[in-house]
């Protein structure tokens, strides 16, 4: 896992039980507000930029590991 | 219940994200029917709209629903009012542009003669935190269009510490009495070393950097800051330079005490303390000498002692930082309250001001329009997206593709849409109910969502009791309903039972309602129009 991925979505949800599995479908406090909390993150953390549709898409880890790995590696 | 309340026109909650506080809805005027808040805060933003004459209208609207709010509440309940910035939209022209700043600058004045007249009400300077931002760094226009976020979300953080100090200037803590040493603090040079012509006071530089110092500190004073001195030296030395020296701005008589000896400076300062009467963290030390600083700092902790500038020329910034962490103060001076009453006599669009005497007034003075109408095709693609999206006022919370809709519309399925408008406006759709039609007597409300741009003016009840009329009049006698709760929805829980609907069973899962339509009546409503189209 990200090491730094990880400590953004800790900070966001506010906990230390965040594994790969994590997704705005199994968590019920995912909410409109924390998606874009964790994408402003990730987004100043990364120096990177997602647009409005990859943000609409970007709702679990996965999804968002992998994404980023792409960005980074561009 | 939560620390703020705050009434609002624009998406705030990514930036106001460190606060314990609940949200209107966009443009909602209600009081929250649960309490008590410490602060009700009032934050309108200048809306983005491409139009500079609506945006206007608008904003002097914001002051009568601003005063009908204050009207509102009790005496004692603090309110706090967001000054209006400028919008990071260019006019096209340039009386245009004018235009607008007059309006925020009226809007503005006009907040500024509410605080003034109401004790409870006070102003927050939202103008000087965006003046402190670049002008592009504003807004992300990205986050506008995604999140309808008027104010860049990165600006949270700093947001967030600025309206913290704010609070603090407003609950008036602040120090009381502010200790200073004199060599190398209030003058350039060591009065012992340099003699009473040697320091540098007035003049060329570095003088001229300390005696604007002196003279900042002394309106200090004016303020109602005791100031005193803290100064290894001799006394006589120092009597003799306070009365011949005629370039030294701040003297005895300035002082409510002052302690000039060699004797450890913490013992000096409590005696300081002890002899004016107040508390140790009421206090702030300022010395040029680090190692004095640090053994104030280690003997008594509660006195607060900020670092001093190393240059001279930095010294009015220093200042600075001393009003904003230790000696700000939330009050309206005497030339403010001046000021305030001018603008409000040259006010040029008092015609379009009106006073709102209660919820009544101001819901007609919008003029809401709502129009009401089968589902079109080209209505199909925005009822979908709306059931993705709606999330607070809907019912059931079902998600509907576009296929969806389509099948719905052509089998045994009644879809009415909702547009709104008013005065400076059109919302567009903004409203869906589906009934489906389970013979020919019997219809169940499958889903009832609004936007939560039109919610709190009575809208989402006239667009249901108009739709429930329109299928008494082709006979269905009998509507079924269902709420099922989510995160998101608990506002409409009861929302249909304030519609006159029978709850005939509930559990944790859902509410089933009941409505028997030969015993509704409903009674048009006098403060919007209602439109049917075929």
């Amino acid at each position: 896992m990200n090491e730094a991925l990880l400590k953004i979505f800790q900070l966001v949800f506010d906990s230390s039980e965040i594994d790969s599995n994590f997704s705005q479908e199994n968590n019920s406090s995912w909410n409109s507000i924390k998606h874009l909390k964790l994408i402003l993150q990730i987004e100043m953390t990364f120096h990177i930029n997602f647009e409005p549709e990859e943000i609409a898409e970007l709702n679990s880890y996965q999804k968002i590991d992998s994404a980023l790995t792409q960005k980074l590696g561009e | 219940m939560a620390d703020f309340y705050i009434f609002r026109n624009t998406t705030c909650e990514l930036i106001c994200d460190s606060l314990d506080a609940k949200f209107s809805g966009y443009d909602d005027i209600h009081l929250p029917l649960e309490g008590p808040y410490r602060y009700f805060l009032w934050f309108y933003t200048a809306p983005i709209i491409t139009n500079s004459e609506t945006l206007i209208q608008k904003i002097i609207h914001y002051q009568s629903q601003l005063s009908l709010v204050v009207s509102q509440l009790p005496a004692t309940q603090t309110i706090l009012l967001m000054t209006m910035a400028h919008p990071n939209v260019k006019t096209i022209s340039i009386k245009a542009n004018n235009c607008l700043r007059q309006a925020i600058s009226n809007y503005n004045n006009e907040l500024m003669e509410i605080a003034n007249q109401n004790p409870n009400v006070k102003l927050i300077p939202f103008t000087e935190f965006t003046q402190n931002t670049p002008h592009t760094h504003l807004i992300d226009w990205k986050y506008f269009f995604v999140a309808q976020s008027q104010i860049n979300p990165i600006l949270a953080d700093t947001f967030s510490k600025w309206f913290k100090r704010q609070l603090k200037q407003i609950e008036l803590i602040r120090h009381k009495c502010i200790i200073l040493d004199l060599d190398n603090t209030l003058w350039g040079g060591v009065l012992g070393e340099d003699g009473i012509d040697g320091i540098k006071i007035g003049g060329a530089y570095p003088g001229n950097a300390f005696e604007f110092f002196q003279k900042s500190l002394l309106e200090l004073r004016k303020s109602g800051i005791l100031l005193a001195v803290c100064s290894k030296n001799n006394e006589t030395d120092v009597m003799h330079a306070w009365e011949n020296n005629p370039y030294i701005v701040i003297k005895k008589e300035h002082l409510s005490a002052f302690q000039i000896n060699w004797e450890n400076k913490a013992n000096n300062i409590m005696a300081i303390a002890n002899t004016l009467n107040i508390g140790l963290d009421s206090i702030v030390f300022v010395d040029d000498n680090p190692s004095e600083r640090e053994l104030v700092k280690q003997a008594l902790p509660a006195v607060s002692v900020p670092n001093f500038p190393e240059q001279p020329y930095l010294l009015p910034s220093f200042f600075d930082t001393l009003i904003d962490n230790y000696f700000g103060i939330y009050a309206l001076t005497q030339e403010d309250k001046l000021k305030s009453t001018q603008y409000a006599h040259n006010n040029q669009r008092n015609e379009l001001k009106l006073n709102f005497k209660n919820m009544d007034d101001y819901l007609k003075s919008l003029n809401i329009a709502l129009t009401i109408q089968k589902a079109t095709n080209l209505a199909i693609p925005r009822i979908a997206q709306l059931s993705q999206k709606t999330n607070q006022f809907n019912l059931t919370t079902i998600r509907y593709t576009e296929s969806d809709i389509q099948k719905m519309c052509q089998s045994n399925y009644t879809i009415y849409t909702l547009s709104v408008s008013d005065r400076f406006g059109d919302s567009g759709l903004t409203g869906v109910i589906i009934f489906k039609l389970d013979n020919a007597q019997k219809a169940t409300i499958e889903t009832y969502m609004l936007s939560c741009r039109i919610l709190g003016k009575e809208i989402e009840n006239i667009f249901i009791l108009e739709t429930l009329r329109l299928l008494k009049s082709c006979n269905i006698e009998n509507i079924h309903a269902q709420y099922r709760p989510t995160e998101r929805n608990s506002q409409t829980k009861d929302f249909f039972d304030r519609m006159g609907f029978n709850c005939m069973m509930e559990n944790k899962n859902q509410k089933d309602y009941q409505l028997n339509l030969a015993n509704f009546k409903y009674t048009p409503p006098i403060n919007h129009t209602v439109k049917v189209l075929k």
